[in-house]
């Protein structure tokens, strides 16, 4: 009976996968078929659209005009049906849970890029020099590979806590035991906590950055390195006037790449702390707003700040495209 | 087959540059006709016009009868050798030859026979399995001219087929597309900015400058009455040695002067040149318009000049000698390697003056 | 001694010399690696072990009794994949993740050639566009598309996440295949133009084809970001346990059953174990996904 129930779930999964995934090509195979129809002049100028229609079409409905629609709903209030004007936007800016929210947000944007583009750089000029490279880069990079949610799991057991005189089952709480200490609440003390949240996202990220910065690395040409050792720069002078300035353009980008994900990150705090405890950022407050509190209109607003935070990346990027396509 | 016509062509680019003006040029049926001229000219331009690869501004083109202005690439019955040769590098020489073939629709076994022949043709049947990546380029050279020659085409286009290739190669490749156009007897309309390719592989030649059309003919008319001076200038190397000169006449006599030169007017020449007397003009002679005075050959009408050698490059089977003569003018000439030619001596030359050329120096047409 | 035998031990010696020379660098970076993988390991450990051992000791104090591995068994994995719901999650991720990898590849590898290779009006501005998008929180659209659903009754389906996620991957795959396949030789495209072949027969035989890399790049990395996304799901999939994926059910589980480490070590190897696989599979692909799209947040 059971055996029969899960060969169902299992058959209908795969049906699903099925009509998910053919559904799409079946929808361009039978545009085309339609352009084919039409005669050659109309067909040349309309087949472009039919290429790109299903895409424009989609970034329309999910992505352009739900922006719109959201910067419009941060001027209303709660249920949308009365304009406050910018009293949304005056409470995330003023009431002091947002303040503290605010300065979460800028710790992790700090530390996370700080520490996972340092380090990862280091570890990328480190590793270059070892045989095992690939080994220890692809365990350096594991964790990317692992969800937030997954991640969260792993570090709740690392920073598990049990009062003094129990066995600890947490691995960060036996090492400082074993050292003579007091268990800490890494997740419940507030001085604390956030640090113990930033770690995650570093630990998360920091291969991330490695694997960016090492193939930056090696791109700097051998002889400009020999050439530096010959005029007797000893390995810190290299790795300080010559290889950091050679690869800025990468640790720029990397560093943009991290700050955008650091504006947006809410499952590691959602998950392991729920934003109690003083440690709520941006985005998983603005979650908050709209499920917990039921507030669309200030949830909007928020959003609308992550929006305003991420609008300078915008601009440099399409900056730099245009430039790339004017030189190509 | 098929003729192909162009009438009145132009090509502006949608920057606003003129990349062909107004070309009229008549391709017959069968004919190897050369398009040749410096880099930029507009050749790759006239033939992408032609595969529809460009749209043209203005004029009209037609292969066969049939004006083809609009029509897409696929249906102008043409087929393309292109410099880089653009073979599919995801599918094996095989597929890349049965390409057209399997669109057409052609049924599998005519297609495999098809492929079979052409590359039974080219020599390049064991190949039939490889990708591209695993041929050398002169075998990737042979399957791109394979590809087009499966299609059975009307006409037949090669933008510089093989400029990629070296030197010896290139030697042979160009004796094989000329006996593949005897064979096949299709029109060949091929593009190079090669000399020795077009001297040698047309039956007629097209001289291009700067999007204009300067001489079409054979080549041999071309080379040895070039209509202009660009013409004169790009055919033959190293190329024609120019001077300023005016024609003068006395006692009856018509006499070229240029600087210390002066150079008798051969008598049936001079009714024509009559009417250009004293007007600034620029004469032409060959490098191999010159030579030392013991290995001149006999047939030829000397004039005697002296010359300092500034640099000789002895070659082997020739000499190229940069002169200069008493009045600074410098000028270059295609020697005997035997005679004893040594830099910074000074030494008795003979100009052939039967075969010189003058130009209008204003409109630098010849005249 | 001969000569070759002298110049042998020189070479030896000179080798050690070398390795003694980078011992700081060796110590740097294996234990780096250690750190990173420590977290891991040990929740791998401790999901083998059972309900009581977890609570009692560290995962490590099996280190100091080895003989304690004949304990390890699978008996959590098979309670949370049965009872708490795992099983049924594990199939609805691959259900979501598959087609919301296939649909946007699917409509971003046609977009893509069009805006490298097609001609029309606004292309360009259309491309900037896509640029732009690439930042875009998603956390702006989240309201105004659940409201939507939630009209539409879509709210708690499978089609719901599915095109949310292929649009939201939308524009890191227009960009990412527009730069590959614009990269693509003309001569190639024009060659099977001039060999009659239609838009859509050089799309399928030439464009996908040599673009394989990058399709392949941008697949993985969809085919991650979809498995491990927990908001999209929260959100759009609202309580709907039928339809819940792996992120969803492991953090109920966080939320419910916190000290249950038996469960919650097992059930994140589960969620994680599609996602190594892939990773270690496919890390060239993913890799190459990364530096490509390092601009996407
Ligand atoms: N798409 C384009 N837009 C604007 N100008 C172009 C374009 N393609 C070519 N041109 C210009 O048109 C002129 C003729 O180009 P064309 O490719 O026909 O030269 P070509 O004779 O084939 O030269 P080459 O021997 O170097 O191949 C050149 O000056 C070139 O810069
Ligand atoms: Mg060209």
């Amino acid at each position: 009976m059971e055996g029969s129930s899960n060969l169902v779930r299992i058959l209908s999964a795969i049906a699903a996968i099925l009509i998910g995934s053919g559904g799409v090509i079946g929808i361009f195979y039978g545009l085309n078929l339609l352009a084919e129809r039409l005669p050659r002049r109309v067909r040349t100028q309309i087949l472009p659209w039919i290429y790109v229609g299903p895409a424009l079409l989609l970034l329309l409905v999910y992505l352009i005009l739900p922006t719109l629609r959201t910067l419009y709903i941060s001027f209303f209030g709660r249920r949308s049906d009365e304009f406050v004007g910018l009293k949304n936007y005056i409470f995330a800016f003023t009431d002091s849970d947002m303040l503290i929210v605010f300065r979460n947000n800028l710790l992790w944007l700090v530390l996370v890029t700080g520490f996972s583009v340092g380090l990862g750089l280091i570890i990328a000029v480190l590793v270059d020099r070892v045989r095992y490279e690939p080994v220890a880069k692809s365990l350096i990079f594991l964790p990317m590979a692992i969800s937030f949610v997954g991640a969260s799991v792993i570090w709740r057991f690392m920073y598990a806590f049990q009062p003094a005189g129990q066995e600890q089952i947490g691995l960060l709480n036996a090492i400082w035991v074993s050292l003579g200490n007091e268990p800490v609440g890494w997740l419940i003390n507030r001085a604390i906590n956030n640090f113990a949240l930033i770690a995650i996202m570093i630990w998360l990220y920091t291969g991330f950055c490695m694997v960016l910065l090492s193939s930056a690395v090696k791109g700097i040409s051998k002889d400009v390195i020999e050439a530096a050792r010959m005029d007797g720069a000893n390995e810190f002078q290299i790795f300080w006037r010559v290889t950091i300035p050679m690869i800025r353009s990468t640790i720029l980008v990397v560093s943009t790449t991290i700050v955008v994900l650091v504006l947006k990150v809410f499952d590691i705090v959602f998950v392991m702390t729920g934003g109690n405890l003083d440690t709520d950022v941006i985005a998983s407050r603005m979650i908050k707003e709209m499920f917990n509190y039921g507030n669309y209109g200030r949830g909007s607003a928020i959003a609308v700040i992550l929006l305003l935070a991420v609008i300078p990346v915008m601009v440099v990027n399409i900056r730099r495209f245009r430039e790339q396509e004017q030189s190509r | 087959m098929a003729r192909v016509v162009f009438e009145q062509v132009t090509k502006q680019y949608d920057n606003g540059y003129v990349a062909v003006k107004d070309l009229n040029l008549d391709i017959g049926d069968q004919e190897f006709v050369v398009l040749v001229g410096p880099s930029g000219c507009g050749k790759t331009t006239s033939l992408r016009m032609l595969a529809g690869l460009e749209e043209i501004t203005s004029g009209n083109l037609y292969i066969g009868d049939r004006q083809v202005n609009q029509a897409p690439a696929k249906d102008r019955d043409i087929a393309m050798v292109f410099q880089s040769y653009a073979l599919y590098p995801h599918m094996s020489v095989f597929e890349n030859m049965a390409f057209s073939l399997e669109l057409q629709g052609v049924p599998k076994a005519e297609m495999r026979d098809r492929v079979q022949s052409a590359a039974k043709q080219l020599g390049i049947e064991p190949l039939l399995d490889r990708k591209p990546k695993q041929l050398s380029g002169g075998q990737r050279q042979r399957v791109a001219v394979g590809r087009a020659i499966v299609r059975n085409p009307a006409v037949f286009l090669m933008d510089e087929p093989l400029s990629n290739l070296d030197a010896k190669l290139r030697v042979q490749a160009r004796a094989e597309l000329s006996r593949l156009h005897q064979k096949l007897g299709t029109t060949f309309i091929y593009v190079t900015h090669d000399q020795a390719e077009a001297m040698t592989m047309g039956s007629r030649i097209a001289v291009m400058n700067q999007g204009i059309l300067q001489q079409v003919d054979t080549p041999q008319n071309v080379y040895e009455h070039p209509n202009n001076v660009f013409v004169a200038g790009f055919l033959g190397s190293p190329s024609m040695n120019f001077f300023d000169a005016t024609l003068q006449a006395e006692d009856g006599e018509l006499k070229v002067q240029a600087g210390s030169l002066t150079l008798p007017v051969p008598e049936e020449m001079r009714s024509r040149y009559q009417e250009y007397v004293n007007r600034p003009l620029i004469l032409g002679i060959r490098p191999e318009g010159i030579y030392t005075s013991t290995y001149a050959p006999s047939g030829i009408q000397p004039f005697p000049i002296r010359a300092k050698l500034s640099v000789v490059e002895l070659m082997g089977h020739e000499a190229i000698v940069y002169c200069t003569l008493p009045d600074d003018t410098e000028f270059i000439a295609r020697l005997d390697p035997r005679a004893k030619l040594t830099a910074g001596d000074t030494l008795d030359l003979q100009l052939d003056t039967s075969r010189f050329h003058l130009f209008d120096k204003e409109s630098e047409q010849a005249i | 001694m001969t000569l070759a035998d002298n110049r042998r031990q020189a070479k030896n010696s000179s080798a050690i010399e070398q390795f003694l020379a980078k011992t700081p660098v060796h110590i740097a970076v294996v234990a780096i690696a250690v750190i990173w993988t420590v977290p891991t390991f040990g929740l791998l450990i401790s999901s083998l072990r059972d309900q009581e051992a977890l609570l009692q000791s560290g995962w490590w104090t099996i280190f100091w009794q080895p003989g304690r591995i004949a304990e390890f068994d699978l008996e959590n994995y098979i309670t949370v994949l049965t009872s708490q719901g795992m099983g049924q999650a594990f199939l609805n991720s691959l259900v979501i993740s598959i087609p919301a990898t296939v649909i946007p590849i699917a409509i971003a590898t046609f977009a893509a050639y069009a805006l490298a290779w097609m001609e029309f009006p606004g292309r360009q501005w259309l491309f900037v566009t896509v640029v732009g998008l690439l930042v875009v929180p998603l956390q702006m659209t989240l309201i105004p598309i659940l409201r939507a659903y939630t009209q539409l009754n879509l709210s708690g389906t499978f089609l719901a996440v599915w095109l949310a996620h292929a649009a939201y991957g939308l524009p890191l795959g227009i960009y990412l295949l527009r730069n590959y396949i614009g990269a693509l030789p003309r001569d190639l495209i024009e060659a099977a133009e001039v060999d009659g072949a239609s838009h859509l027969k050089i799309f399928t035989r030439l464009i996908v084809p040599l673009s394989m890399p990058a399709i392949a790049s941008f697949a993985v990395f969809q085919f991650l970001w979809v498995w491990n996304d927990l908001l999209v799901a929260l959100v759009y999939l609202g309580g709907n346990q039928n339809v819940a994926p792996v992120t969803l059910v492991l953090r109920n589980l966080v939320g419910d059953r916190g000290q249950d480490w038996h469960l919650l070590t097992a059930g994140a190897f589960v969620s994680m174990i599609v996602p190594l696989l892939v990773f270690f599979g496919l890390q060239r692909y993913f890799v190459r996904g990364l530096l490509a799209g390092s601009v996407k947040g």
